[in-house]
């Protein structure tokens, strides 16, 4: 990563009429992010993607795009950019190698050879005279991607690339995501409703929830917080509870099945045990329990329980 | 803007809707064949040489205003609602030119299929009446022959087969305006039948509104063939003028506008 904004969205607000979609959103995307757009249905998401690639023109606030104010200076923004938005769409009467042709034709230095290439990379040459019509929803989605990276781009925005593959087929996007962000050095944009993906994928998130960023932070940041949740496992369920009465460390206590889960200063785990057992309490374990982005997910958005 | 046009004629071409079309043509071809059959093709002079020009009112007046109405529907109102229109506009293309391309497309295909409809004419009317030994023109309507030799008739045709590509494009500017404002193909081409119904009837019922009616000026041919009548022509060039620059300015005014939420 060099730390150059590639994508920065400043204020950024849309309505469909009276409905506010997106409300005032901010962030930059770096050069070399893996970049996780997260939040439930109707956040916003979808919509501001479609923004990012002036599909749909904001109320107010600024794209910009390698330093290119979209509105202002589209070509010079857009250039190097490729997208798959929602379901990949193509004309289904016209074969994989004829629908990426299309997209090539409009970028003089797309060579016909760089359509080959692309198609080896999502594993479709074989089927790339076959009309999109015959293609199951995995074919089309490999066919999306292999399409985004046609123009050679220096970002992509992907909006739910692993939709319809199989569990093989979404372990081998995540690695074509990490490897070409390493080795091509191509910054991703990524809206996916697979946590745990993005958890493997991504080095950046963004929570939209309702149109307003909620969280926005590196991956890891956002994942480790100041406090630690640990799992006590004990049978003297009560007289535990009683001596973690009024401990300052100790944000919350929580009963659970087998013991208690206790959140914590970080770091303090050790002095939890220490109190526990000298105050009589026989601990047979404590487990760290990593939050993970999905509870963190559903912290942030209240509770929302369809991600897209 | 030559890649663009380029892509819009590969869409065009794969497309069945083109060859449907055209086999449409073929069998409109062969009602003279079935008038023949019946009789009622009465003492009209029809032979070979003459059935294009006789079928051209047919492909102007009913055919080819509904033909392209299908072609739009598909280019723009189809595209936009599949999610397609958008997979052009997330690279380095402008609003405008991208439909001033599929305008220029729709010219090639609309003079592609008059060029098929004038050689089916011949064929299958050569086939029917024979080649014939002059080119006699009825007007069924005014009731005046128009006579030339072979070849004058043969310039006559393919003039007017080629003058006939204004009318139709004026008429598909105003489709495209239409195109922005619907959510299926299908529905636009419905409004665009009951229009070409609508305007025919409009102008039977409100004879002083014809000037007015784009469907008046399918007939420009005429005026400029076989009339010859200068002021006809110069209104008609005009109108179509009119119908043709305002529906374009209007349509890619607010196709700049328009969110692409598909």
């Amino acid at each position: 990563m060099n730390g150059k904004s590639v994508i920065e969205i400043e204020n950024l607000h849309k309505s469909f009429g009276p409905t506010k979609v997106v409300d005032g959103i901010s962030f930059n995307v770096q050069a070399g992010d893996v970049f996780g757009f997260l939040g439930p249905n109707g956040a916003g998401k979808t919509t501001t993607m479609r923004m990012i690639l002036g599909l749909v023109y904001p109320d107010s606030g600024t794209i910009k795009i390698n330093g290119y104010d979209i509105e202002k200076e589209f070509p010079n923004a857009i250039s190097r950019v490729g997208a798959m938005i929602e379901t990949p769409k193509f004309y289904p009467y016209l074969s994989g190698y004829k629908n990426l042709q299309l997209i090539a034709n409009l970028h003089p230095q797309v060579q016909p050879s760089r359509i080959e290439e692309v198609l080896d990379m999502v594993g479709l040459s074989g089927r790339s005279r076959d009309k999109v019509g015959t293609y199951s929803l995995g074919m089309k989605q490999r066919l999306g991607i292999a399409r985004a990276l046609l123009n050679r781009p220096c970002i992509v925005l992907l909006d739910e690339p692993t939709n319809g593959l199989d569990p093989q087929g979404i372990i081998e996007i995540r690695e074509m995501i990490s490897q070409l962000a390493l080795e091509q050095d191509i910054t991703f944009f990524i809206s996916t409703h697979l946590l745990h993906e993005v958890e493997q994928v991504c080095s950046k998130v963004a929570i939209l929830n309702r149109g307003r960023l909620v969280a926005r932070e590196p991956v890891k940041d956002l994942l480790g917080k100041d406090s630690e949740l640990v799992k006590v496992r004990t049978m003297d369920t009560a007289k535990a509870l009683e001596i973690l009465q009024g401990i300052n460390y100790i944000n919350s206590v929580k009963v659970s099945p087998g013991g208690l889960e206790v959140e914590l200063e970080k770091g303090r785990s050790a002095e939890l045990n220490q109190l526990l057992v000298l105050g009589g309490v026989l601990v047979d374990y404590l487990v760290p329990k990593k939050q993970s982005l999905e509870e963190l997910f559903i912290e942030l958005t209240g509770g929302g329980n369809q991600v897209a | 803007m030559l890649n663009l046009i380029k892509n819009e004629l590969i869409k065009i071409l794969a497309n069945k809707k083109l060859y449907v079309g055209m086999a449409i043509i073929v069998v409109v071809n062969l009602l003279p064949l079935l008038e023949k059959l019946t009789g009622s093709i009465g003492d009209i002079p029809i032979n070979g040489q003459v059935t294009p020009l006789y079928m051209l009112s047919t492909y102007l007046n009913i055919l080819m205003p509904i033909f392209i109405s299908v072609l739009i529907a598909d280019m723009v109102t189809d595209e936009y609602v599949n999610g397609t229109l958008a997979l052009s506009l997330i690279h380095p293309v402008s609003r405008s030119k991208l439909m001033i391309a599929k305008v220029l497309a729709l010219v090639v295909i609309i003079t592609l299929v008059l060029l098929f409809s004038l050689l089916v004419g011949f064929v299958l009317g050569s086939l029917i009446f024979g080649w014939g030994e002059q080119f006699v023109y009825q007007d069924v309507v005014a009731e005046i022959n128009y006579t030339f030799t072979t070849f004058e008739g043969l310039l006559v045709t393919l003039g007017s087969y080629a003058i006939s590509v204004i009318p139709l494009l004026a008429f598909g500017m105003l489709i495209f305006l239409l195109s922005h404002h619907f959510k299926g193909g299908g529905a636009l081409v419905g409004i665009s039948i009951g229009l070409v119904i609508m305007l025919s009837f409009l102008g039977e019922i409100a004879q002083g509104l014809r000037p007015f009616l784009i469907n008046h000026y399918f007939a420009l041919f005429k005026y400029t063939f076989l009339t010859k009548d200068i002021a006809q022509i110069t209104t008609s060039i005009l109108v179509l003028g009119i119908y043709s620059i305002l529906p374009f300015a209007l349509g890619i005014r607010l196709f700049k506008k328009k969110d692409i939420v598909y």
